[in-house]
């Protein structure tokens, strides 16, 4: 057994394990974990600390806060951000240094000053800008246009940011001049910078406010901390109005490369709305994407570059290590579907990674200014508030009893995994299909989502190791087999299906003429699973969801040559994917495939060769779709009917000796997988507390009064 | 001094390639001056008898049987040409067939049984037979008992054959009494039609390396071209260019088909977790630094697709 | 009367294991004991065999082996047989040749007079694949082996055998018969919570070879001189050439080894 911070001596992977010089700091290996939001910002130190210290326990060389404001002015509440406003911040980020360097890593902290884009909503200053131009993210939002003098007095900002953090003992230090937010980028772009002054115009000028911010930052800092930019080098606006990596990117990074120890690289998008081009989702970006671009610049500099990619194969890192392209493998999202990834790479565990599968779940928290999730990994986010670590599992106190887990979906997959590493004497985790995976075993045939199939894969070959945890597939048990089954406790993970008579949250009532059993409407499994054929001719696709089935299923039907209607209520298409940045790639590819959209219309009856509605807040205004088939994606309904049958036969389950039932994931109420997982997780490893149906309560970081 | 008979491997009137390895086995247990037979049982052994140029024979045994050749009938012919050359040794090649006929065999004659042997070394006191372990994680060396012939059925590909010579008149043996224990109702050709990976003998594979997703076409050529089975590694599942019933791996299917043949595959652990029974595997990436090199029996450090599109016209052509 | 079904506690080892000291199998703690997966088919085909009626008789599970083989006879308790019969003597070798295993399974089998003995085509960790063919011999019963379908009447039996390449041969045997089972001819069922638990509570007979009448000292067995991890194997040989160069040295290479 290898100890932590031992290189494998040899091996394909031994490159990722070599130590990398980082101006005055050596980093113990090539793995960066880079800026990242969590939902805990300023507010929630411990779960800040706990959360960043797990990625160093599994491994990381460096490990960073996320996004954090230099001042009152840089205040982006509600949306949750680390801040160094004061000493007393950067003390509370001190105890995420103390815990990092516990665990043999370095701590890294991201200064962020986001100008326009700052809508200091708790601060109620005036924002400070380059040019008087408003955002383009935020609505009806403005800034000041800066002096000379005012711009001198924000670079002291972060010079005085710069020293709390360091005071705290931070190692490196990491300017943030990406995803249209920092405002050195901003700098740097015409788009942003119409200026005439010694700021603006020709590109040098514009390059002045960065450079002259990390000289001061240099001169400050002395050789105490690495300095780091985060430089976006690719943010493909139009012409010169933006960064190109052989242009502008190459030039500034040439400038300014003596100033810098390290230069992470990467690709944005026109906007800040558009950060999904940095954060890609899985639906439009394949692990290592932003390579090509990074390429480009890459020869710029001396210094090491480090670039994010969804990296979660070894050897694609290796190889974009030996192409030169990058010295440290950056990682955000693949760091939160597994912590300990470096880690099992390094003892050549590679068949234990929990693999991100680009759903961008945990980004949907932060930008519903919530607190971290994600589908892979239920454990994050919670590492300080319920103590959970993903490798670490207690043998449970009832632990010679036997369970069953019926439904292998999201779910009962992940509740029969942590029930079978807890030491349950036997699990059997029971479903009527051949394969696990429940609904993922369709919807990862939706285009664009194959990757969710890791989710699948990660638990079969977890349990297929574990010689207390059987699948028994192609079995439905009634309430009758499930008492005659045996099992002390038993866990009902079955599901739900689509509404097939169009019920819906937007009626509160079924659809008129909405009935699957009619060859001209359908649902999702129909479509998918169960091979019904969609009439020929026109198809409209109603969508109450606003996730991704409907906007899914009307790509897949447009992409077999259909002439495709998405109607939806919401004001815009597939709204939840807003969260997941997955929304404004999904309205162009629709719209680029040639399917009309029209939101904010109702469906008000369903009729063969025809569809009626109106516009929602407009009844008057009725509109008729003349289609030969309907898809329905109004809504999931729960199949309790299993758990209310054994629920109601307190008798019969006594008699069975059934000790305990309890429901997780969609047959309990549909949603995310993330929360199907989590419920399966959680009553996994509260599966010995008094009452495991009810989630044990979390610490809380309140003031009290 | 010592005499060894190989069991002759037929299919359908034709000597399958599995004659020439029992030889050469057969040879080794023999000795370089012991005598060799070859003994064919099958419905017209005249004809295989003749096609049978296999260097060192020295006698060709035949013995006629029915039309569908039944493993009782090849027992009892292997036993009476075991005892009529007072043979040291009788050896098949492995498969169903061996496995219907060397037990019983072995239990008839009183003789040692090792079956799926790998190598044959001379010791010292004997020969040393080589067979694999736990899927082939161990391997173990046996020694075959003084005083009594041993049954020996060897693996596919293990043993080099003999070069070719000219056979010696086949002698027929008498056919054994028919055993009315048994009767062959026919014989059926194997089903066709659904893909199942996992019995497929050739398989030619795509992984990422692949490139675009238009290229996968000409891999399905490859494969379709040499009767193979098309298989993926999980990129190309992830990426819904091909279904998950193809999908080799720890996550997808483990296969052993006799050839894998993989395109663009790096060779990531979980995959190679699925290939680990396959018989001869050719790799072809551009990478020469890829896992799946370390594998692989034959590797090519080339464009797939480049390959691939070679591969089609050498067997166009 | 009986069906008699033959099943071995296979040996599966870790990825990373080490040798034992004597130099003749994987050291213990690097292995686990399952029921053998063909032996699994073997035992399904048995209950089917019962359940359709055309052979409803008990069904009896045997093994050679020690302690460690009885979590494999519950196994097959739990999907459904009726009893199991363990074989040993601490004087028995670890690793047992395949006509040992054949002889002490035949005196049992003769103690039964069974109408139909069933054992899996091999096994998973020796994988001799010549049990039950060698079982039969000693029975003196007509056999099959690797066989993919079945079908049963009173006095003879029909089986569809897997041969090389996908062929198949059907056969007509007098009973009582043996075969050995292919995977694949069925689909073994999964026992529930309830039948494992009922099954742990089951006694489980046990013989001895003395009492069987069984020295297997005088069997003709090979006798093993060593194991060892085997070398791994040399690098690829590489194909140099221009694509077309290599195409045809992989075309050459793939026609050999499909010929072969």
């Amino acid at each position: 057994m290898m100890t932590r911070g031992e290189a494998p001596a040899d091996g394909p992977y031994a490159v990722l394990f070599e130590p990398v010089e980082v101006g005055p700091v050596t980093l113990r290996n090539r793995f960066y974990a880079t800026p990242q939001c969590s939902g805990f910002g300023a507010d929630r130190p411990h779960a800040q600390a706990y959360h960043r210290a797990m990625k160093a326990a599994g491994g990381f060389a460096v490990v960073h806060t996320e996004w954090c404001a230099i001042h009152p002015e840089a205040d982006e509440w509600p949306a949750v951000t680390g801040r160094l406003w004061d000493e007393d911040d950067a003390r509370n980020l001190g105890l995420m240094v103390e815990m990092v360097h516990a665990e043999g890593a370095l701590a890294g902290v991201q200064l962020g000053f986001n100008g326009a884009h700052s809508e200091n909503l708790e601060t109620r200053r005036p924002a400070r800008g380059i040019t008087q131009v408003p955002s383009n993210t935020f609505h009806f939002h403005s800034c000041y246009e800066m002096t000379e003098a005012e711009i001198v007095e924000l670079q002291g900002f972060y010079v005085e940011a710069a020293l709390r953090a360091r005071e705290v003992g931070f190692d490196v230090i990491n300017v943030c001049a990406n995803e249209n937010a920092g405002i050195p980028l901003q700098f740097l772009m015409r788009a942003y910078n119409r200026r005439d002054d010694r700021y603006g115009g020709p590109f040098e000028n514009r390059a002045r406010f960065l450079l002259e911010l990390l000289e001061r930052l240099r001169g400050a800092l002395g050789d105490s901390c690495a300095l780091t930019v985060r430089l976006a080098v690719e943010t493909h606006h139009d012409g010169d109005l933006g960064m190109r990596p052989e242009h502008e990117a190459r030039r500034v990074i040439e400038m300014a490369d003596d100033l810098v120890d390290l230069w992470d690289l990467e690709v944005t998008g026109r906007s800040m709305a558009e950060w999904g081009e940095s954060a890609g989702p899985s639906r439009f970006h394949r692990e290592g994407y932003q390579l090509a671009a990074v390429e480009k610049a890459r020869s710029a500099t001396a210094k090491p570059v480090v670039n994010v990619g969804r990296f979660v194969h070894p050897e694609a890192m290796v190889d974009a290590v030996r192409r030169g392209v990058i010295d440290l493998v950056g990682m955000a999202r693949p760091g939160i579907a597994d912590p300990f990834l470096p880690t099992k790479i390094r003892e050549n565990r590679v068949d234990e990674i929990r693999e991100c599968i680009g759903c961008n779940i945990c980004i949907s928290r932060y930008e519903q200014k919530a607190t971290i999730v994600c589908t892979q990994n239920a454990t994050i986010g919670e590492e300080y508030r319920r103590g959970w670590n993903p490798e670490r599992f207690e043998p449970a106190a009832d632990a010679d009893r036997d369970v069953l887990v019926i439904g292998a979906g999201p779910a009962g997959m992940e509740c029969a995994l942590v029930l079978a590493r807890r030491g349950m004497r036997r699990v059997h985790l029971v479903d009527r299909e051949r394969e696990l995976g429940g609904h993922l075993r369709w919807v990862t045939q939706l285009p664009g989502l194959g990757e969710w199939a890791r989710v699948v894969d990660y638990r079969k070959i977890a349990l297929a190791k574990l010689r207390n945890a059987t699948f028994v597939p192609g079995t439905e048990l009634s309430a009758a087999d499930v008492l005659e089954y045996g099992a002390e406790l038993v866990v009902v993970a079955n599901g739900s299906s689509w509404a097939r008579d169009g019920l819906n949250g937007f009626d509160h009532a079924p659809i008129r003429g909405a009935d699957a059993s009619l060859p001209h409407v359908l649902v999702p499994e129909q479509v998918m699973v169960e091979g019904k054929p969609v009439p020929d001719g026109p198809v409209l696709v109603y969508d109450c969801e606003g996730y991704y089935m409907a906007a899914s299923l009307a790509e897949r039907l447009a992409r077999e040559g259909r002439e495709v209607t998405f109607v939806t209520p919401f004001a815009e298409v597939a709204p939840y994917m807003d969260y997941t940045l997955e929304a404004i790639g999904m309205n162009r590819l629709l719209r680029g495939l040639g399917v009309a959209l029209v939101p904010q219309h109702r469906v008000a009856e369903v009729a063969a060769g025809a569809v009626r509605g109106h516009h929602v807040h407009d009844e008057a205004a009725d509109v008729e779709w003349p289609v030969a088939a309907t898809v329905l994606c109004t809504q999931r309904v729960s199949d309790a009917h299993l758990f209310r049958t054994l629920e109601a036969d307190p008798e019969g389950l006594e008699q069975a000796g059934i000790e305990g039932l309890y429901r997780i994931g969609d047959c309990f109420v549909p949603r995310i997988a993330a929360e199907s997982v989590f419920e399966g997780h959680r009553l996994g490893r509260e599966i010995d507390s008094p009452d495991p149906s009810e989630p044990l309560g979390f610490p809380r970081e309140r003031l009290l009064v | 001094m010592s005499s060894a008979i190989a069991v002759a491997d037929t299919r359908d009137g034709e000597l399958c390639a599995g004659t020439g390895q029992a030889l050469a086995a057969a040879r080794l247990l023999a000795g370089a001056d012991g005598s060799l037979a070859l003994l064919i049982v099958a419905p017209e052994p005249a004809g295989l008898a003749a096609a049978a140029s296999f260097e060192g024979v020295e006698r060709i045994l035949t013995v006629e049987a029915g039309s569908g050749t039944l493993p009782s009938e090849v027992v009892a012919a292997a036993a009476s040409a075991a005892r009529e050359t007072a043979a040291a040794a009788i050896v098949f090649a492995h498969g169903p067939d061996a496995m219907a006929a060397a037990p019983a065999l072995a239990v008839e004659l009183g003789a040692a049984l090792v079956t799926d042997v790998t190598a044959i070394a001379a010791g010292g006191s004997g020969s040393l037979l080589t067979r694999s372990l736990y899927g082939g994680k161990v391997a173990a060396d046996l020694a075959l008992p003084a005083g009594v012939p041993a049954v020996v059925t060897v693996r596919s590909g293990s043993f080099t054959p003999p070069g070719e010579a000219t056979p010696p008149t086949p002698e027929p043996l008498a056919a054994p009494d028919p055993d009315p224990a048994y009767e062959h109702l026919g014989y059926l050709e194997p089903e066709s039609g659904n893909v199942d990976i996992t019995r497929a003998e050739l398989l030619v594979a795509a992984g990422r390396g692949i490139g675009e997703r238009e290229n996968l076409e000409q891999i399905e050529a490859v494969a379709a071209a040499f009767g193979g089975e098309l298989a993926a590694s999980r990129p190309l599942v992830d990426a819904g260019w091909v279904p998950a019933s193809r999908q080799v791996g720890q996550s997808g299917r483990t296969v052993e088909p006799k050839v894998y043949l993989a395109f663009g595959i790096s060779g990531a652990v979980q995959h190679l977790a699925g290939i680990r029974d396959a018989g001869v595997v050719i790799a072809v990436n551009s990478d020469p630094e890829a896992p799946i090199f370390r594998v692989a029996d034959y590797g090519a450090v080339a464009d797939a697709v480049e390959v691939a599109e070679g591969l089609e016209r050498v067997r166009g052509g | 009367m009986t069906v008699l079904v033959a099943i071995k506690a296979v040996a599966t080892v870790d990825e990373e294991f080490e040798l034992a000291d004597d130099g003749l199998d994987v050291a213990p703690e690097f292995v686990e004991r399952e029921l053998n997966e063909w032996d699994s088919y073997a035992v399904e085909a048995a209950l089917r065999l019962r359940e359709s009626g055309a052979l409803d008789e008990e069904i009896v599970l045997v093994t050679v082996g020690d302690e460690d083989a009885e979590e494999a006879l519950r196994a097959g308790l739990a999907m459904g047989a009726d009893r199991a019969v363990r074989v040993w003597d601490d004087s028995l070798p670890g690793v047992l040749g395949p006509l040992a295993a054949a002889r002490l399974l035949a005196a049992v089998a003769a103690e039964m007079s069974p109408s139909l003995v069933l054992c899996g085509a091999q096994s998973a960790d020796a994988a001799y694949g010549a049990t039950g063919v060698a079982l039969a011999a000693y029975l003196k019963l007509p056999h099959a082996a690797v066989v993919r379908e079945l079908s049963y009447s009173a006095d003879a039996i029909e089986v569809t055998r897997e041969l090389e390449g996908g062929l198949l041969q059907r056969l007509r045997l007098r009973t009582p018969a043996v075969l050995t089972v292919q995977t694949g001819i069925n689909e073994p069922r999964y026992a529930t919570l309830r039948a494992i638990k009922q099954a742990e509570a089951k006694e489980l007979d046990l013989t001895d070879p003395a009492s069987l009448g069984v020295a297997i000292g005088d069997l003709p067995e090979a006798v093993l001189d060593r194991v060892y991890v085997p070398a791994v194997e040399g690098a690829a040989e590489m194909l140099e050439g221009t694509p077309d160069e290599v195409a045809a040295r992989i075309a050459e290479v793939v026609e050999r080894e499909m010929a072969a």
